[in-house]
């Protein structure tokens, strides 16, 4: 019979949530992400492996389709959703410190923008991949996210622009932090921005979907 | 230089031919073929669109417009430089029109309130029909326009939008000094971005000369861009 953390993972990959969700339709009826979440938990699996080895392997799937056309938003959004539900469950785990986590990613959209979507997108994949993700907001200035990395040290900054002009904004916050934190990681992407840009503000890292940041963030903890 | 004013318009929802299968192509999906829940989500929330828009906006004909150079024109004696590509396309234009719309800012508000409530899913889905009505509603004025143009003699080209094929996104500055303050509740911040989001600005040429061409992508560079290849109404 298959292992509970790959049905978990199974459901990941293809959001379902839980028992009552009829969807996707060919799951109708059976367990979701929430009963097998909490039911791996009862059987004795560590709550590290439920992450590691059921919730992130679904969501790697989920981001490699993404990338490759294979499914869109909508799909990648219900496997967000059945994630949440099996993290609820895993919730104390991480507070006890029993799951410890690749590391923080602070993630917003730069001063003057108020575009979210795209950000929200990979700030789920992040989270998705076993980083613990704090999403500043839209419109956040350089002093805000200064602060946050005085208070997480050794996070890593996710930025977004969704225009020219703030793309300039982003440049501004990308020197300044470097200027007080000249080892702060900070990675890049939003609609128009390409890779020559990234190079241009002295970035770490762009990439064009969350997937790319997710691969890139495996290797700043390897 | 005075500016004539606005030519204001107002739509309801029914008013526009947004269909929901648009919505499933913006996903990626083809019509008709996104998989469960997402096609009942967006029937249920075409039902509900109404209650939430706000689709205002409005263009004005200034009364000076000359090309300059390739890519440099003066309207009311105002330099813009809407790039190579978009001044081109005006080449034969006697005048222009400047133009705004917005979906409203409800829309907006509704979007974020179904995310806040966990269903990221309903959020998008209205996210991409705020995108498609304020779209869908210049498509609706430019037709005014041109019926407005012809008893004139007059065609228009392809409405052409700052931050396009080279036009700075920044010149949405100067564009908006040809409207009233907070024209239709769409206002114009520092970094050029317009409130409520799901708003659009651009400009028409207008002439004797002048024709629509099959939609613009062609001489376009985006190459990802979701509206590649959309079809435009005629
Ligand atoms: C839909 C759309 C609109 C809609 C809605 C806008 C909205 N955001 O709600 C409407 C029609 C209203 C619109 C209007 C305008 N738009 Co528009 N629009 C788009 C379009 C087609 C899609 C944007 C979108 O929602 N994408 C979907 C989300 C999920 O993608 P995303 O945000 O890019 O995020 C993904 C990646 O970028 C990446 N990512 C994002 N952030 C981050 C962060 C990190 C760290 C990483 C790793 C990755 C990453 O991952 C995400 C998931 O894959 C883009 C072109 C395009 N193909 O992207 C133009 C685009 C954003 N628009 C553009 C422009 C110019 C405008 C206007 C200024 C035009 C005008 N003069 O009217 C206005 C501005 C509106 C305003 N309020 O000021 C330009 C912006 C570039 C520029 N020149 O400044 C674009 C890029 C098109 C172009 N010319 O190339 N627009």
């Amino acid at each position: 019979m298959e292992n509970i953390l790959d049905k978990l993972s199974h459901c990941i990959e293809f959001g379902k949530i839980n028992l009552a969700s009829p969807y996707p339709p060919d799951m109708k009826g059976q367990e979701g992400a929430d009963e097998l979440a909490k039911t791996a938990l009862d059987q004795g699996n560590p709550a590290s492996d439920i992450l590691q080895k059921g919730l992130v392997p679904g969501m790697e799937k989920v981001g490699v389709k993404f990338r490759e056309n294979k499914i869109f938003v909508p799909q990648v959004l219900m496997s967000a959703k059945a994630m949440n539900a099996a993290m609820v469950h895993l919730k104390p785990f991480f507070q006890s410190g029993e799951i410890e986590r690749k590391g923080k990613f602070v993630i917003c959209t730069v001063a003057g923008d108020l575009h979210d979507i795209g950000k929200n997108l990979v700030s789920m994949m992040i989270e998705g991949s076993g980083w613990e993700v704090i999403d500043l907001g839209v419109d956040v200035q350089t002093s805000k996210l200064v602060e946050t990395i005085k208070e997480n040290p050794g996070c890593v900054i996710g930025l977004s622009a969704l225009l020219t002009t703030t793309m300039n904004n982003m440049a501004d916050t990308v020197k300044e932090i470097k200027a007080e934190f000249p080892s702060q990681v900070i990675v890049v992407g939003g609609a128009p921005l390409t890779d020559e840009f990234r190079i241009e503000i002295g970035a770490d890292f762009y990439s064009p979907d969350p997937q790319g940041a997710v691969e890139y963030l495996n290797t700043v903890v390897a | 230089m005075q500016t004539p004013d606005p030519v204001v318009f107002k739509y309801a929802f029914a008013d526009l031919p947004v269909k929901t299968g648009w919505i499933e192509k913006l996903m990626g999906y083809a019509e008709g073929e996104s998989p469960d829940p997402i096609a009942g989500m967006i029937d249920e929330i075409f039902t509900e669109a109404p209650a939430h828009t706000d689709i205002r906006g409005g263009y004005v004909v200034p009364v000076q417009f000359e090309i300059l150079d390739k890519s440099h024109i003066k309207v009311n004696f105002l330099d813009f430089y809407p790039g190579k590509i978009i001044t081109g396309s005006l080449r034969k234009s006697e005048k222009i029109a400047f133009f705004l719309m917005t979906a409203g800012k409800g829309i907006e508000a509704w979007s974020r309130e179904r995310i806040r409530n966990g269903d990221t899913l309903a959020g998008y889905i209205i996210d991409l029909l705020g995108s498609e009505i304020v779209e869908s509603a210049v498509d609706l004025m430019q037709v005014e326009l041109e019926k407005e143009m012809e008893r004139e003699g007059y065609h228009i080209t392809n409405p052409y939008s700052p931050g396009y094929c080279g036009w700075l996104v920044k010149e949405q500055q100067k564009l908006f000094t040809f409207f009233p303050e907070n024209f239709c509740g769409i206002s114009l911040s520092e970094s050029s971005l317009m409130i409520p989001i799901k708003s659009v600005s651009g400009i028409t040429g207008i002439g004797r000369d002048v024709k629509k061409t099959a939609y613009s992508c062609k001489i376009c560079d985006v190459q990802n861009c979701v509206y590649r290849d959309r079809k435009v109404l005629t």
